[in-house]
């Protein structure tokens, strides 16, 4: 079993799977990484696992954005996870009207050096 | 020190760097970088290494990370130059400091501070205030070759390069040009039956495929289009063809990256 346990969620796997890749070259064995596409598949993660860290993207499509996901979870389960909102608009904004919203990060979601060194800074300090 | 004691040495591509960070990732992500912008990089894991290196070595520069387990950043600092007048640029690297707390890293004894994450433009930031460089120019980086605007080969350099090399990336590539193709197919569809929800469903999956590609220019044209749709409830013809053309060309570029890569036998 890993150090620690991610959880990325984004309702296109194709950018899931890139950031399993690199998360599985940069952390290796001492981070297990799971993906979701929304609400329900978090639900159905969180029967089995625990995490450490969900890091999310901010426009899930149909099923909201990542700050509804987050309030969603927090309200129906008990989990100690930290957060980490990735979006391919304007962090900066993103940042101004959510900074209350309990994420540790905001990232820009192809910024893959920004985003690893975030996931470390947080699982891993 | 003033930025004209530091020659201007990027083209030659002789800059001397030491990166000290007791995380490996982060050294690797600096060294890739700095790389990037000609420097040769060692690195250290520990102050006592890298303070043993110092001594060893001639470096025009060192990122020096602050909180280190045994001897911090500012300690190595302090202890060389108690031993040598004439020192390398030092710059502090910290998650805790901030870039209006200036003062503090400078009574530290650092010449510059970069805060952590450390990333590609705070980096060119730093080192432009004391080299006469073009970071993006004078790179060595076989990325920067591209001509087109759709992708950002910067970043897409750093990402390849994290993902754990090109052979990697291509298959990536491969399966981004089939999904980009279904949903153009979808797409076009969508715009025929003038189903405004299906063709913001299916931009919006283009976009999302096209930001973890770093296909940016890509991605700002799906955006402005985008917009436009959900402002007006329409596109015009002449913008899905502009957006359908745009599409190609990223096609050829990629196609044109993994031909290049293949040549080059990864």
């Amino acid at each position: 079993m890993a150090e620690k346990r991610i959880l990325i969620v984004d309702d296109a796997i194709f950018q899931s799977e890139i950031l399993a890749e690199v998360f599985g070259n940069q952390f290796g064995e001492k981070l297990d990484v799971d993906v979701a596409k929304d609400f329900k598949s978090v639900q159905q993660l969180f029967l089995n696992n625990d995490y450490d860290l969900i890091l999310t993207d901010y426009l899930l499509g149909s099923v909201g954005t990542g700050v509804e996901l987050k309030e969603k979870v927090d309200a129906e389960i008990d989990s100690d996870a930290d957060w980490v909102l990735m979006s391919a608009l304007d962090v900066d904004s993103l940042w101004e009207n959510h900074r209350d919203a309990g994420f540790k990060g905001f990232v820009h979601k192809s910024d893959y050096v920004e985003i690893c060194q975030k996931v470390g800074l947080i699982l891993f300090p | 020190m003033s930025k004209n004691e530091f020659p201007s040495v990027f083209n030659k591509l002789k800059i001397n760097a030491l990166v000290v960070d007791e995380m490996e990732l982060n050294r690797d992500l600096a060294k890739k970088m700095l790389e990037d912008f000609g420097c040769t990089v060692t690195e250290a894991d520990s102050g006592e290494q890298a303070y043993e290196l110092y001594f060893q070595n001639a470096f025009d520069v060192v990122f020096m990370d602050l909180q280190m387990p045994g001897k911090t950043g500012d300690q190595v600092v302090s202890d060389i130059k108690k031993q040598l007048a004439n020192h390398a640029l030092f710059i502090a690297l910290s998650a805790n400091l901030m870039e209006s707390e200036t003062d503090r890293f400078i009574e530290l004894g650092f010449d510059d501070f970069v805060s952590k994450p450390v990333t590609y433009d705070k980096l060119k930031d730093c080192l432009s205030k004391w080299y006469d460089f073009d970071g993006l120019n004078n790179s060595n980086s076989d990325f920067l070759e591209g001509d087109g605007f759709l992708i950002d080969y910067h970043k897409l350099s750093q990402n390849v390069s994290l993902m754990g090399g090109e052979k990697v990336f291509i298959k990536f590539i491969d399966k981004f040009l089939q999904e980009n193709r279904i949903i153009w197919e979808l797409l076009e569809a969508a715009f025929h039956a003038e189903d405004r929800e299906a063709l913001l469903s299916n931009i919006h999956k283009l976009s999302g495929i096209s930001t973890s590609m770093c296909a940016d220019g890509y991605y700002e044209l799906l955006n402005a289009v985008y917009q436009t749709l959900k402002q007006k409830g329409e596109i015009s013809e002449e913008e899905m063809k502009m957006l359908h053309t745009s599409s190609y060309q990223l096609e050829d570029d990629f196609e044109k990256l993994k031909l290049s890569w293949q040549r080059k036998g990864f």
